[in-house]
């Protein structure tokens, strides 16, 4: 049949016209979208993907590499590579995957899902180390390049927790690198999906890591203790308390994960294979790699997803030719009750002297918009914040997160929206005061301000002040500039700008700076009259056009 | 940026349902519809296009045509029968019926997706979404006729592109 005529063709453009999607399952597919742009931080559109994009593929894994990134200014020359467009397959994968679990969290009766996370201990040789060999690198410059690159190590992994007030709070699942033979969290969840009563349980080598429930009126949630036990807590719900609309996200096999690709620029799924779990089942496998910082990929993951109901029955981390981190859905089914209360009395939680758990979990990764007084006592170093903002920005966001290369302490993010795009993202942190006290020698001082902070520029700044921008949620310009500042007490913050300052906009900026602990208890306009108080800072030669 | 995301989430609520119909029709699977769907006003909540667009409307659903055909374009031939949710909504009296009217419709639309920019717009708009050569030359700004005649060449080259199709077809077999 080789010939076809237009009324043909025009039949069939017909049957395409004619044809009806299911109106129950478009309302729930759009219904589902609007709930994921409601969850998503507006973004511009990502400009042309940098190495580091691949690294930071998260916002949590963003504020990771933040951490480190600084470490390596004099390096940037290694860390940059032609642009791509990346599809946003991979989300796509994990939605459609989250999509589908949601049938399983549907019935009547309770849910019981049961995951296995297998953590194999690292080869003993990578293949970036080989690589590494054959270059001619400093010192320095190697063990910058090893300690970026182990942000692809996943030796954590981010869980959720439910909050009295609904909102999820996003923790860290420590997964012990150092351990020489694998070892196994038993991941547990009941959900009982008429009432939104849920348990969550982590449990390692016969102790509970990490509990989280809700038993119709409190959330119950497990803390570690300074002394290595982890303590039960509970709070009662707030008046704004809604159950998770989507108990797969939370607690399905992708929960946790699937926050990691929910950036447009996450690396793409490379490569789609046919294959069967050990027990026959059919599969259909995706991989996903991630290029190292030489570009070579000896990381990837694997999604093993059921041919016959579309859920993921198991992921893999793969490294140097050998899984890492095998996630594994043992069983879901549905049971009549729960072996707990919904109110974990009769969990036993892990006391201090137990063994020490292969894992472990760290609370709160990432707290978005915390208070100036939170970010004060949390911080343990001096912290600063704009007094007064200009009129073009908007009134700073302080987030908290974890600050990786300094195990234990806490970072802070203040941003600040521009009516013109130039917006403004400090970070202040342990780690990058250690680092800015080595390197701020080979920056050029430009301004010192009555207040006593001094202005650093010069460097690398547009590969620093990309990470940070991305972090804030800003899409970086090709025009951002990057500051050091040098505070009085000594601390660095550093200062990401998403356009250009004039030098009037700079000082107005720096000079508004003030100890955060000082600015809990003054009223506003004491503060505004101590800004305008102060004498005009000093610009250093060259640098004294104030519209420059 | 928020209130492009307001923008975007106002235009899922105003036109959300037509755009998962013509998505589903194009792609004739409503999980890839929905996973497009997805993509498109993730797209758009980043695009500064929308931003800029006189008629949101008009644009999101140029997005949505011109993101069916690229995914059309770049995906593998494969076998899938239509969802027991899709089906046409003329009687099949068969699962080889489907089948087969499946593979035809699917040649049809791969072959609308070598078309250039104004032709297939102008076949999606008449054939697809039913719009009279007056109402499509209104939203495009052209004359009628010239949009009847950009249709008549377009079905042309369309039976052109099917008949070299079929062709190999033949020939492999």
């Amino acid at each position: 049949m080789t010939e076809i005529d237009e009324k043909e063709i025009l039949s069939r453009l017909e049957a395409v016209a004619q044809l009806k999607p299911d109106p129950a399952r478009a309302a729930a597919r759009i219904d589902h979208i609007r709930r994921t742009l409601t969850a998503r931080p507006p973004t511009d559109i990502p400009p042309t993907p940098s190495i580091f994009q691949t690294i930071a593929g998260s916002r949590a894994l963003r504020f990771a590499a933040a951490a480190v990134v600084l470490a390596g200014v004099s390096l940037s020359v290694y860390l940059t590579r032609p642009g791509k467009t990346t599809p946003i397959t991979c989300f796509t994968l994990l939605s459609r995957a989250c999509a589908a679990e949601q049938a399983i969290f549907a019935g009547e009766n309770i849910v019981h899902i049961v995951n296995t996370i297998t953590v194999h201990p690292p080869t003993a040789q990578s293949p970036l180390a080989e690589r590494l060999d054959q270059l001619n690198l400093t010192r320095g410059q190697r063990r910058y390049l090893q300690t970026v690159n182990s942000w692809l190590d996943f030796n954590w992994m981010p869980i959720y927790s439910l909050a009295a007030d609904g909102q999820f709070r996003f923790h860290e699942l420590k997964l012990s690198p150092g351990a020489d033979q694998p070892y196994v969290i038993t991941d547990q969840a009941w959900y009982d999906a008429p009432t939104g009563r849920f348990i969550r349980l982590l449990e390692t080598a016969g102790k509970i890591i990490f509990a989280n429930s809700y038993d119709g009126r409190s959330v119950y949630f497990s803390e570690p203790h300074p002394d290595g036990s982890v303590h039960l807590l509970s709070e009662r719900i707030t008046s704004d308390f809604i159950t998770p609309q989507n108990p797969a996200r939370f607690l399905g096999i992708t929960a946790g994960l699937q926050s990691f690709v929910e950036q447009d620029d996450y690396p793409p799924i490379t490569e789609v294979t046919e294959g069967t779990l050990e027990d026959g089942l059919p599969l259909r496998i995706y991989k996903q790699g991630f290029p190292d910082l030489l570009g070579d990929i000896n990381t990837y993951w694997l999604f093993k997803v059921r041919a016959d109901n579309g859920t993921i029955a198991e992921m893999e981390f793969v490294q140097a030719g050998a899984p890492r981190l095998v996630i594994r859905r043992q069983s879901a089914r549905s049971v009549t009750s729960a072996p707990y209360s919904w109110d974990l009395a009769d969990v036993r939680m892990q006391t201090a002297d137990a063994n020490s758990p292969a894992a472990d979990v760290t609370p709160d990764m990432w707290i978005p918009d915390v208070s100036l007084r939170h970010m004060v006592e949390t911080a343990g170093f001096d912290t600063y914040i704009f007094a007064s903002t200009p009129s073009w920005l908007e009134e700073p966001v302080i987030s908290d997160m974890a600050d990786f290369a300094s195990p234990g302490r806490r970072m802070f993010c203040i941003t600040c929206q521009a009516n013109d795009g130039r917006h403004i993202v400090m970070y202040q942190s342990q780690t990058f005061n250690k680092f800015f006290a080595s390197i701020i020698k080979h920056a050029r001082l430009l301004y010192t301000s009555a207040n006593g902070f001094k202005l650093y520029g010069g460097g690398p700044e547009k590969w620093w002040t990309e990470i940070h921008l991305r972090a804030g949620g800003f899409t970086p310009a090709e025009d951002r500039t990057g500051y050091a500042l040098q505070s009085p007490a000594g601390t660095f913050p550093s200062l990401a700008v998403n356009g250009r300052l004039t030098n009037k906009e700079l000082e107005t900026l720096v000079d508004s700076l003030v100890p955060a602990a000082e600015i809990l208890d003054p009223s506003p306009q004491d503060l505004q009259q101590r800004i305008e108080n102060l004498p005009p800072g000093k610009w250093q030669d060259g640098n004294n056009d104030p519209n420059n | 940026m928020r209130e492009r995301q307001k923008k975007t989430l106002d235009l899922l609520q105003s036109c959300g349902t037509p755009l998962y119909a013509m998505l589903t029709r194009l792609t004739l699977s409503e999980n890839d519809a929905g996973d497009l769907m997805q993509e498109l006003f993730i797209r758009l909540s980043q695009s500064k296009g929308l931003d800029k667009a006189k008629d949101p409307i008009a644009y999101a659903r140029r997005a949505a045509v011109n993101l069916a055909f690229e995914w059309r374009r770049k995906r593998k031939a494969r076998f899938e029968p239509l969802g027991h949710h899709c089906m046409p909504a003329q009687n099949q009296p068969s699962a080889l019926g489907t089948v087969i009217q499946k593979e035809q419709l699917e040649q049809v639309l791969d072959a609308a997706a070598k078309l250039k920019g104004l032709a297939r717009e102008v076949i999606v708009m008449h054939y697809i979404e039913r719009q009279s050569y007056e109402q499509i030359a209104g939203r495009l700004g052209k004359n009628p006729a010239h949009i009847r005649s950009v249709s008549a060449k377009a079905l042309a080259r369309i039976r052109v592109l099917l008949r070299g199709q079929l062709r190999r077809q033949d020939a492999e077999e």
